[in-house]
């Protein structure tokens, strides 16, 4: 069988930006993970190249190795690093764990070292959707006093865990990514009764007649970019909002300014 | 067209060449409303699409000739925007020659659809299925998923003289499978649609069986047409590869200009 020869080589991490929209992505990874395929790309510059290539001016960006089941400590210096390089192009968001251990993270600690980096995001990564309320509600509350955005993977909850937790805390600002294009069945009575979720585009929430669809039922601000890098492309999921019959404030709104938004408000 | 095609993606500029979806649909899917056709025939103007094929979502779930009826008359409603596939059923042998007769007698008429139901394309219940397309000279598109071909490949090697398309070709990141399947048999051509975009994986497909081999499609209105045509707007190929597969090798195949 043939290797794959290495296809992000043609752009430069050098800022390069001609679209005529502002975009910054919320979901983001960066680092090297358990199960890479070879076809993806993950060094920091990798994704720098591409989001040169596709317009994409900043990135908020969490460990794909720490999301993927990695220690997050280690995941979490490696997007710092990431971030130190590259300030002008990265945001750091941290992979933070209700740990169990003496000797390991707390979550004081986690604060601590937010506080220091100004870390603004968290994403949680419960294992086999395991958001249970008891187990998170430190690390919720915590999020919640400060305003912390929490991004959340839609593989790793359930409807009703989500319902759950957010019962809970009703404050809590979750931005829940990958969603599926189905999944409205849930997600729009969950939305209508919890109004601090966000959905992030990324990677398939792409119903036809979307984004437009759900701006009749819920603000734009409620709807955040993000592409899923580096398991996928960006390219459709900006086109699903450039050529979208919403009005040029909504996707802004999108594009950057809802996660913009969120960042600014948040107190590490 | 007049500057490059990732720049029409990036600022939503209407695509000035004509597109044409191989792999659409109308109807609902389970909860999942679709947008009315004239939504839907919006759509395709904003973004730049002259034409789609489609099939009923209601022939998929098993209500085929009402499904059949029904994109026979959108196509009648909206001329030249829709032309159709007639969906036919491995589960109901019994209607299958029938249908396919009683479709092709209209013009609008100009694909077969197939789905993975349970019966693999190989088993010889498809046979008048795969006999009828190469009397009329007809493309075929199957529903695939996941790498496994479940005979279409087989089928393919068997009735040369058509064209063999692998709905949703790359999906479950079994780009591998396709592509070596694609590169293996002439008359079968990979068909992009699918919703997640894996990176580097257009890319790969082109690098490994050529542009001339590879269909665009949205699975419309289960995906935004916009979101599907932008994974090749973006793509890092050539632009004559992009029109190649957003428009060249359908029209080709279909005798659609």
């Amino acid at each position: 069988m043939k290797k794959n020869k290495k296809i992000v080589s043609f752009t430069s991490t050098e800022e390069k930006v001609s679209s005529s929209y502002v975009i910054e992505d919320c979901f983001c990874g960066v680092g090297p993970w358990m199960h890479r395929d070879s076809l993806l790309p993950y060094e920091a510059e990798d994704m720098l190249k591409l989001m040169n290539h596709f317009g994409i001016r900043k990135a908020l960006i969490h460990s794909n190795f720490a999301l993927d089941g990695g220690y997050d400590v280690m995941g979490n210096e490696h997007i710092l690093e990431a971030c130190d390089k590259y300030k002008r192009r990265f945001i750091p968001a941290f992979v933070v764990r209700p740990n169990p251990h003496k000797g390991d993270m707390q979550l004081s600690d986690y604060f601590a070292l937010m506080h220091k980096h100004g870390i603004k995001a968290v994403w949680l990564a419960p294992k086999g959707q395991a958001l249970w309320v008891w187990l998170y509600k430190d690390i919720v509350a915590a999020c919640c006093k400060k305003k912390i955005p929490i991004f959340i993977h839609r593989d790793d909850i359930t409807p009703d865990s989500l319902y759950n937790l957010c019962d809970t805390f009703p404050d809590a600002r979750i931005v829940l990514a990958g969603v599926s294009y189905g999944e409205d069945w849930w997600l729009y009575p969950l939305l209508r009764q919890f109004k601090e979720i966000r959905v992030c585009t990324g990677h398939f929430y792409i119903p036809s007649y979307n984004p437009m669809r759900f701006l009749e039922h819920f603000p734009a601000t409620r709807l955040i970019f993000g592409s899923g890098l580096p398991f996928f492309s960006p390219g459709g999921m900006i086109a699903h909002v450039t050529y979208a019959d919403i009005s040029e404030k909504e996707k802004e709104l999108i594009f950057y300014k809802n996660m913009e938004n969120l960042l600014e408000e948040a107190q590490p | 067209m007049n500057r490059p095609l990732i720049e029409y993606g990036k600022n939503g500029i209407t695509l000035d060449f004509p597109v044409i979806d191989v792999h659409a649909h109308i109807g609902h899917f389970g909860t999942l409303l679709s947008p009315s056709l004239s939504c839907q025939v919006k759509e395709m103007d904003r973004v730049g699409i002259k034409s789609a094929i489609i099939s009923h979502v209601g022939s998929i779930f098993g209500d085929i000739r009402r499904g059949n009826d029904s994109v026979a008359e959108a196509a009648l409603e909206f001329k030249g925007r829709f032309y159709c596939y007639c969906h036919v059923s491995a589960q109901y042998p019994e209607n299958i020659e029938g249908e396919l007769e009683r479709c092709f007698k209209n013009k609008v008429f100009v694909g077969i659809k197939v789905y993975q139901v349970g019966t693999n394309f190989d088993d010889p219940v498809y046979d008048p299925v795969w006999e009828f397309a190469v009397k009329r000279n007809i493309p075929v598109l199957a529903h695939t998923w996941g790498g496994n071909l479940t005979g279409f490949d087989k089928v393919a090697q068997r009735f040369k003289s058509i064209p063999f398309l692998a709905g949703h070709s790359g999906s479950g990141f079994a780009y591998k499978q396709y592509a070596d399947v694609a590169k293996k048999v002439k008359n079968l051509y990979l068909d992009l649609t699918y919703s997640r975009e894996h990176t580097n994986m257009i890319e790969y497909f082109v690098r490994e069986v050529g542009a001339e081999k590879i269909v665009w499609g949205s699975d419309a209105p289960t995906f935004s047409m916009s979101h599907q045509i932008g994974k090749i707007l973006f793509a890092r190929i050539p632009d004559k590869d992009k029109i190649k597969i957003l428009y060249t090798n359908t029209s080709r195949l279909f005798g659609i200009s």
